[in-house]
């Protein structure tokens, strides 16, 4: 191993190797496992001169945390790997129904407006088609008098006669997540009240 | 080795995928995690599954720090509830229940191995001082004086360059020279 980079070693474990070699000395450490052993080693001695206890077995905890990583699935994603597509279909989702029931009510406004009191129907560019004659059935006298009768009931009760109301609104994004948040790994801040491990005070 | 921005550093390499460098946080901080979790646990073994444990979830929320606080602080907070979780799980009371977020390296670690320790695990430790204490007693004047300042004393290098009263270069080479000459008496100790 060059002495160069073994000195740069020894200068950056007491927290004196200037900023523009730590970058490439941090580099080195991280590619080379020769180089963090002897890190582990400046760092103990340092220990030991200074008489601070060390618990036995935790020269092998290392290896057992990287052997641990080695073998969990639920590794961490690269920062720059993009959102997930359901960050972007959820709200595209929402905004589709909620226009289905708008074009589904304009059609319906468009329909009673185009019904003439004469009792014909015309339609979008109906001028030169044939009109097609809307013949209003005659009314039953006994369904005339149960639906005036029914609308006084229904007054009565304070009943306003619109039977359904269909409301249709996209869901916001934080409610999104809140659905897909995931439980089982700490947060940002592990001790918010959200998290697993947090309850034991 | 305490320095913040290296430690920013390393959370950047472990985001973008660098085991290695998680490698390094572990080494660096494993030491604090462990006395902070021997405060709630009397067993040795389970102190190690802890940590073992709480690195393991820091690794795994890592994409998500956003570095709002040091590294070091949020990983004392996953260390804190990670221990009090397997108090609960285990239906015991915790044994110091007074924290001192400041400083948890002031808490008698010593005292409390002395009780639980292995003899056989006494006999090698006690080894291993000796073996640094001989080693250093064996370096010549100018390098035992430079790693006892530095590592007993905690001067800086321009401290020891005044003191020694030679250039701050001299003192980083000496300091050096020193660990090299005790990491090749006990190298086989710690390994």
């Amino acid at each position: 191993m060059n002495e160069t980079i073994r000195m740069q070693l020894s200068a950056y474990v007491d927290g004196e190797l200037p900023e523009s070699e730590t970058e490439l000395l941090l580099r080195r450490l991280s590619q080379d496992p020769t180089l963090r052993a002897e890190l582990a080693e400046f760092l103990e001695i340092g220990r030991r001169m200074r008489g601070e206890p060390t618990l036995p077995g935790i020269h092998a905890l290392r290896g057992r945390i990287a052997a641990a990583l080695d073998n969990d699935e639920a590794m961490p994603e690269p920062a720059d790997v993009p959102e997930p597509r359901r960050s972007f279909a959820k709200p595209i989702g929402g905004i589709a129904i909620a226009a289905s029931v708008a074009l589904v009510a304009i059609l319906g406004l468009q329909q009673t407006a185009d019904v003439g009191d004469s009792g014909t129907v015309a339609g979008e560019g109906a001028a030169d088609a044939p009109v097609v004659e809307y013949v209003v059935p005659p009314e039953d006298s006994e369904l005339r008098e149960f639906m005036r009768m029914h609308g006084e009931t229904n007054s009565a009760q304070g009943a306003n006669g619109m039977n359904v109301r269909i409301v249709s609104f996209p869901l916001r994004e934080d409610e999104v997540e809140a659905e897909a948040e995931d439980p089982a790994i700490e947060a940002e801040n592990p001790a918010s009240p959200a998290t697993p491990d947090i309850g034991v005070e | 080795m305490s320095n913040e921005p290296s430690d920013t550093t390393l959370v950047k390499r472990v985001q973008k995928g660098d085991k290695g460098a998680f490698d390094m946080l572990v080494l660096k901080y494993q030491h604090k995690i462990v006395n902070l979790v021997m405060r709630y646990v009397r067993d040795q073994e389970q102190a190690l599954d802890i940590t073992q444990e709480a690195f393991i979830k820091a690794y795994r929320a890592l994409p998500r720090f956003r570095g709002d606080s040091a590294f070091y602080t949020w990983l004392y907070r996953i260390a804190v509830n990670t221990a009090k979780n397997h108090l609960a799980a285990q239906r015991r009371r915790p044994m110091d229940i007074e924290l001192d977020m400041q400083d948890p390296e002031q808490y008698d670690l010593h005292a409390k191995l002395k009780e639980t320790d292995t003899p056989e695990g006494v006999t090698i430790s006690q080894e291993l001082q000796k073996t640094v204490e001989k080693a250093i007693q064996g370096l010549p004047d100018d390098l035992r004086t430079a790693i006892i300042l530095r590592e007993l004393d905690g001067m800086s290098y321009e401290e020891i360059a005044q003191t020694m009263e030679c250039p701050v270069g001299t003192v980083r080479s000496r300091i050096f020279r020193a660990r090299d000459a005790i990491s090749k008496k006990v190298g086989t100790l710690i390994k």
